[in-house]
């Protein structure tokens, strides 16, 4: 059974406040393919996670402990503020290649979060 | 990329043993925090402990090898490599060494910021660990840096050159045994031996955090229930074992670091509480929202 690891934030069709988290994690799988929403198999998600240092960078300031089969989100501006510049800098020296087209969408979902204002949402 | 290896200058430079271990001994914001945390965490300490003594065993070993093994006038009578395979084996370690001491530097410098978080997943490491699992660190690192010194003494600076007589490179060289534990080198080199030290230290942490609001449920419970007969497979990390039923498309996944679970329902793309149902938030937002599904759907494994 093939699993999906989902990064995303939730459109502004989905109103966060009045919505269960688990529909909120069914708009994420109802949208796979929506520019808001990166589905990662399974060896995708564990070199985000043993390769980059992008999960420590939001754990260790999101209070979060997002690895293969964690969920969690990001709710905080100030968070997501600092995620961003430390993974924005990460991704200037990467070189081309996977793990830069997948720190890229994750910068992008990022910045949409912190544009937006809503969750950045990691069901793993 | 073989000459990256070894930088001792830079290495001393950015590592002080002696001071890191002072920074953490005096007194720091976080310390009493984490020294409400002491009695909880000493009998972890052991298991840091562990990690480093074996990084520890390593260097010994290189230390041997560089002392006794290694002779310019001689080859070692045991080997099964020719003189340049034994001169290349030994440049070889020298990488893992300067690797070894490198990535205790990093390891170091995680647990020093460890020490100074006092409401954070990090600050929960406590301070006990903290110092034992550096005590062992400086053990290694002067021991790392011992063999690197004796092998700057076989080592030219621009480069490897074999201690060997010219004779014996030209009719060995062609060997491949000597480019393989380069190759061997390398790839130690470039495997981050520290971040899946600290990662693991970094999970236990959060374990430690987060845990005390889990359900206490039985692995064998959960297995009969959701998984009856079905085989487990460990992850390549090693960190979880995964229980799939193939008849319900739920999957029952332990950690094996910390000995919780969780069960996944593949039809529902959702985590299940024991009863097999989503749970829901009830109402709850932000951090309430988020700790209170974490407890529903996390069980620390407790034995009947």
């Amino acid at each position: 059974m093939k699993r999906q690891y989902l990064i995303f934030v939730p459109d502004k069709n989905l109103n966060e406040t009045n919505t269960e988290y688990a529909d909120i994690i069914n708009w994420g799988f109802e949208h796979i393919g929506h520019s808001n929403v990166f589905a990662l198999n399974e060896e995708e998600a564990y070199i985000l996670q043993n390769e980059t240092p992008i999960l420590d960078y939001i754990n260790d300031n999101n209070e979060s402990m997002i690895q293969v089969g964690e969920d969690s989100w990001i709710d905080s501006i100030e968070v997501k503020n600092i995620v961003y510049n430390e993974v924005k800098d990460y991704y200037s020296k990467l070189k081309d290649g996977q793990i830069k087209d997948m720190v890229s969408k994750i910068l992008s979902i990022l910045n949409i979060s912190i544009q937006t204002g809503r969750n950045m949402y990691f069901f793993w | 990329m073989i000459n990256a290896g070894i930088n001792l200058a830079t290495t001393k430079t950015q590592f002080s043993p002696t001071a890191t271990v002072l920074a953490i001994l005096m007194p720091s914001p976080g310390e009493n925090a984490a020294a409400d945390y002491l009695q909880g965490v000493k009998s972890r300490a052991s298991e840091y402990a562990d990690i480093l003594s074996a990084l520890a065993g390593l260097a010994d070993k290189l230390i041997e090898a560089s002392g006794a093994e290694i002779s310019p006038a001689k080859p070692p009578e045991h080997s099964n490599l020719d003189p340049v395979g034994q001169a290349m084996q030994f440049y070889a370690q020298l990488q893992i060494v300067n690797a070894l001491a490198k990535n205790i530097e990093d390891f170091t410098a995680d647990v020093k910021a460890a020490s100074h978080g006092d409401n954070t997943a990090k600050g929960k490491l406590g301070l006990d660990v903290l110092i034992t699992v550096l005590t062992e660190a400086v053990g290694a690192y002067a021991k790392a840096t011992r063999a690197v010194r004796l092998g700057e003494e076989i080592r030219a600076p621009q480069g490897f050159k074999s201690p060997y007589p010219e004779k014996w490179q030209r009719s060995t060289f062609s060997t491949t045994q000597g480019s393989e534990f380069i190759d061997d080198a390398i790839r130690t080199t470039e495997q981050p031996l520290s971040s899946s030290v600290t990662s693991r230290i970094k999970r236990k942490a959060a374990y430690e955090t987060y845990s005390p609001h889990w359900v206490e449920a039985n692995l064998n419970d959960a297995l009969s229930q959701f998984a009856p007969g079905v085989g487990g497979i460990i992850s390549a990390d090693g960190v979880k074992t995964r229980f799939l039923n193939r008849n319900t498309n739920i999957e029952v996944i332990f950690d094996n670091e910390n000995s919780y679970f969780r069960i996944y329902d593949h039809n529902k793309n959702q985590y299940i509480n024991m009863n097999g149902r989503v749970p829901s938030t009830n109402k709850l937002s932000g951090k309430a929202a988020k700790n209170y599904i974490q407890s529903q759907t996390h069980f620390k494994n407790v034995r009947k």
